[in-house]
């Protein structure tokens, strides 16, 4: 957040999301920049998942939402019923999970992919088929003449979750939201989902909100990560900076959680307790219980302020705060070439 | 019965194979699918195996033919000497063979019964295994011992599974199955659907158990770093064979085999740039000719079991 930067594609601001008597989102606020690629990372009931379908107004009726949702420079709230259409077919593209949740099992491939490009696009069906096949090959999904006749529960998660990036790159979208594109898959298909998106998004200059459970991951593949903690933003920093030196003691403790393929073996530094909902989480920092730093202070809710290349809301952090250089799990088998790579990615510079 | 076959390992699977006759509306009918091909291992007491592979390399349906969830079409499992694979067991063997193998299933939500509170499941496993009648005091303290156990509290014991978050759920999982007192425990991706922080603490929980019980894990997973933690050896399975197998740490130190090294290369780290195997596809390339053939998706698609074979037809 420090230096200046292109006005966001994406701004939330201060967005609260709350079931009847029960906060699960409280006062999230981000801002996406055009053609940059933001992480947002949390455990289950952090609330991340629920502010992606807050951008996209998908929540339920039942639940209570406050703060505003701007997409280059429109408030999302404010949307008629036609504009939120072409808010949804067209601004923003959604990858979710599940793509067998969320394509319908009883039409076939092609008729999923060419319906979009012929009722928003007005495309005659051969044409919209075409272009249709183009866009499995570009995916790399082979023989897309013969997928486009098959049915989703004939294919394979990896070849499925390609299908619903296919259709999401029909739309043109200038932001994809990716909801866990690639935690049902294995970590193969994982790399080639995450590379396909990753090409496409740059070649096409799309923005990306990428939500995921997996720390590692976010950091890999984005230029600035948020860590998202029982329904708050607790740490946002430059994605290289969080993998070695996170500020917020709740990512060091995931930092620390994980199981590492190299470095020491045997028992793993587990974070005590269980991730909070919000409605549960203790007042002032919702991570005090199980943090190892907590003390009086942390009963008065830290907030979050700018520190060093990123925001944080702790008490405690200054930079480089919990004291744990991560830095040294950068094997030297990290990929050919690679370190340079994401350097030049980072548009912001 | 623990004494039999001293000097057998716990575990010995040797040659299994198990094939699938699925349908396929390209194939014009129905055709088969090779899932395990030649699967050989043996597991001692109180070891860690741990078997990785990605999606559709076999490695459930070779934890579930060890527990006798699948029949094999060809090979044996052994346990402590015992041919566990080619008989149809009675219910009262079955019974004996839930006292020495237990499994753990990914999903606690659909492993568990949703009406039933924690402590009268665990009561009713350690009832099946000769614990006394559920509702005693003693089966009520031995379920109270087995929460324990797992770091669940005796108030835990009241509540039903939908209270409990995914990380105590799979906890209780865990609790059931020690009911038994089992000497081998099978585990299917076990810790694969927990928040990061509560994986941990399950590994961990996991680790204890066998260091003061002596029990034996096999640990099926997609995840080398949670098997190198567990697990002493390690089996890597590719499209239903076996590709290496040896010491976790040599297999990751020095893997040897292909499937083992792009395993390894796809986890995120610092500096990862993640790499397309197939490229896109070549639109002028011949069209693949094999309906079966899943193209680029992680191999060749070997439709999953679960719901589609027809045991009856392919047991042996």
């Amino acid at each position: 957040m420090s230096g200046p930067r292109e006005p966001a594609l994406l701004r939330v601001e201060d967005l609260h999301v709350e079931a009847p008597g029960r906060p699960l989102v409280r006062g999230v606020g981000l801002d996406v920049a055009p053609g940059e690629a933001f992480g947002l990372v949390g455990e289950s009931g952090s609330g991340k998942s629920l502010t992606a379908r807050a951008v996209l107004r998908l929540l339920p009726r039942a639940l209570r939402t406050r703060g505003r949702i701007l997409f280059d420079g429109a408030d999302v709230g404010a949307f008629t019923p036609a504009g939120l259409r072409r808010y949804r077919s067209g601004g923003v593209g959604m990858v979710f999970q599940d793509p067998r949740a969320h394509i319908n099992p009883v039409r076939s491939v092609g008729d999923f992919l060419t319906e979009g490009l012929r009722t928003v696009g007005g495309a005659s069906r051969r044409r919209a088929e075409s272009e249709a096949v183009g866009l499995l090959e570009e995916v790399g999904v082979d023989a897309a003449p013969r997928r486009m006749r098959q049915w989703p529960h004939e294919l394979s998660g990896g070849l499925l979750q390609r299908v619903m990036i296919a259709s999401v790159l029909a739309a043109r979208p200038r932001l994809i939201l990716a909801d866990e594109p690639t935690t049902a898959l294995d970590a193969t298909t994982q790399e080639e989902v995450m590379a396909i998106l990753g090409d496409l998004r740059r070649e096409r200059g799309a923005a990306l909100l990428f939500i995921t459970h997996d720390l590692d991951l976010a950091a890999a593949v984005c230029d600035r990560v948020g860590v998202m903690y029982a329904g708050r933003v607790v740490e946002e920093l430059p994605a290289r900076e969080l993998e070695r030196r996170p500020l917020h003691p709740y990512t060091a403790g995931l930092l620390r959680a994980r199981p590492r393929i190299r470095g020491p073996r045997g028992r793993l530094e587990a974070v005590p307790g269980r991730p909070l909902p919000a409605y549960e989480a203790p007042d002032g920092c919702a991570f005090r219980d199980r943090c190892p730093r907590a003390a009086e202070v942390c009963a008065a809710a830290p907030p979050l302020r700018p520190l060093g290349a990123g925001r944080v809301a702790c008490h405690f952090a200054d930079e480089g705060a919990p004291g744990t250089d991560f830095g040294e799990d950068v094997g030297e088998d990290a990929g050919g070439g690679a370190p340079g790579e994401i350097g030049e990615e980072d548009r912001r510079g | 019965m623990a004494e039999t076959g001293t000097g057998a390992p716990l575990l010995e699977a040797s040659e299994l194979r198990k094939v699938f006759r699925v349908r396929n509306r390209a194939a014009r009918g129905r055709e088969e699918a090779v899932a395990v091909d030649g699967v050989s291992f043996r597991l001692e007491r109180g070891g860690a195996l741990a078997v990785v592979g990605g999606s559709g390399s076999g490695k459930t349906t070779t934890a579930r033919m060890v527990v006798g969830l699948e029949a094999p079409t060809s090979g044996t499992v052994r346990v402590e000497g015992e041919d566990w694979s080619h008989r149809r067991p009675t219910a009262r063997e079955r019974r004996r063979r839930g006292s020495v193998v237990q499994m753990v299933f990914q999903d606690p939500y659909s492993s568990l019964d949703r009406r039933q509170s924690v402590r009268g499941c665990l009561e009713e496993a350690l009832a099946l295994h000769g614990a006394g009648r559920s509702g005693r005091p003693a089966a009520r303290r031995r379920a109270d011992a087995l929460l324990d156990r797992v770091g669940l509290a005796p108030a835990h014991g009241g509540l039903r599974p939908g209270a409990l978050s995914g990380g105590q759920r799979q906890r209780v999982a865990i609790a059931r199955a020690l009911a038994a007192d089992p000497r081998l425990l099978v585990l299917d991706e076990a810790v694969a659907a927990l928040d990061v922080s509560i994986q941990a603490q399950v590994l961990n929980l996991l680790a204890d158990i066998r260091a003061d019980t002596g029990l034996a894990l096999l640990f099926v997973t997609h995840d080398l770093a949670a098997a190198r933690h567990l697990c002493d050896r390690v089996l890597v399975m590719d499209g239903g064979r076996v590709a290496e197998q040896g010491p976790t740490d040599d297999v990751l130190a020095a893997p040897r085999a292909a499937c083992t090294r792009r395993l390894i290369e796809s986890l995120p780290r610092p500096g990862w740039t993640p790499r397309r195997s197939i490229g896109r596809a070549d639109p002028s390339a011949a069209p693949s000719t094999d309906p079966s053939a899943g193209g680029p998706g992680g191999g060749p698609h070997v439709p999953h079991p679960t719901g589609i074979p027809d045991p009856g037809r392919t047991a042996p």
